[in-house]
């Protein structure tokens, strides 16, 4: 009689729900999925340029664009020839010209924010060298070119 | 008959006083929080995207401050003659990171046969016969890898000169 008495007092305190705890878990995970799914589409996971010695600095800009010279294996999926966020820029004079008016756009909105060029090892110069020009011609001064960070 | 064994008195001082509820110690045997699912769970989830990230490699950052488009427009100032920019050309000639050649124009030797050798041959020419604001070009070919036109960036760079610019691609 006893025993049945203190369980009965003992119920309120086991209703301490896990529901809020369950929530919160899958807010959080579900907030690092999506916040590992931006940060993946700004960087495409491509083989560097690996220098030794290199002068560089690490990755600690706060204000930036990521340009990436799509690799070839992965022009096709992609959709392009270089990547801005989640836009693809093709070759052609008009693509240029588009990804030109977006840097315009971006050097308008924040200037002095860096642009920051990715392109793999083997990428040919000729693939490369019109990001440097639109970046020249839409009066983007600071540029950083990306390397494998030896040293880091 | 035997008699029943006699009851003990009450004891006078809790007569008429209400009996004070006992407190009931709860917790221990009542609560039972099943957390062994939820920690399954959760180590599942953390399995999962361990196995699905995908972990990118530190980076580094080389600088490259790139013209204004209207310093070019910048008037000369009198009695001043500007050193014609040191041109330095890289070519690939194989397929690996050190398939590479290196020729420059200017007071420098004509050849040069590694990004080691380029740092070398312009750190010593610095302060002699370049300026420390020399400006150079780099004029890679239109096949010339990336990683061979970032050697002799950065070799320019670890030589202390700052005024770096890049050509269009030249026909090899």
């Amino acid at each position: 009689m006893r025993r049945r008495r203190g369980r009965l007092r003992s119920r309120p305190i086991e209703d301490s729900s896990l529901t809020p705890l369950v929530d919160v878990t899958f807010l959080l995970i579900v907030f690092f999925v999506v916040v590992a799914h931006i940060s993946s589409s700004e960087r495409i996971p491509m083989p560097l340029a690996r220098i030794e010695n290199a002068e560089t600095a690490p990755d600690k800009l706060q204000r930036r664009l990521v340009i990436n010279v799509v690799p070839e294996s992965q022009r096709g999926s992609l959709g392009g020839d270089y990547l801005v966020g989640v836009r693809t820029f093709g070759r052609s004079p008009e693509d240029l010209a588009r990804l030109q008016d977006m840097l315009e756009l971006r050097e308008a909105s924040q200037p002095g924010a860096a642009a920051v060029i990715r392109a793999e090892r083997t990428e040919r110069y000729d693939r490369v060298y019109p990001i440097l020009e639109a970046c020249r011609q839409s009066g983007v001064t600071d540029v950083r070119l990306v390397s494998e960070d030896l040293d880091g | 008959m035997a008699e029943a064994p006699a009851q003990p008195p009450p004891r006078p001082a809790l007569i008429g006083v209400p009996i004070p509820r006992r407190r009931v110690i709860v917790g221990r045997r009542g609560i039972t929080l099943a957390m062994a699912p939820m920690i399954d769970i959760v180590f599942l989830l953390l399995m999962y995207f361990l196995l699905v990230g995908e972990f990118l490699p530190p980076e580094g950052l080389f600088e490259l401050d790139l013209p204004r488009p209207l310093e070019h427009a910048r008037p000369a100032v009198a009695m001043t003659l500007e050193q014609p920019p040191v041109r330095i050309e890289v070519r690939s000639v194989g397929d690996g990171p050190r398939g590479y050649t290196i020729s420059m124009t200017g007071p420098l030797p004509r050849e040069i046969a590694s990004y080691d050798q380029l740092y070398l041959a312009l750190d010593a020419s610095k302060g002699r016969l370049l300026t420390s604001d020399q400006a150079f070009i780099i004029t890679p070919g239109a096949q010339t890898r990336w990683e061979h036109t970032l050697g002799v960036f950065n070799a320019v760079l670890r030589a202390g000169f700052e005024r770096i610019r890049f050509a269009p691609p030249a026909t090899q």
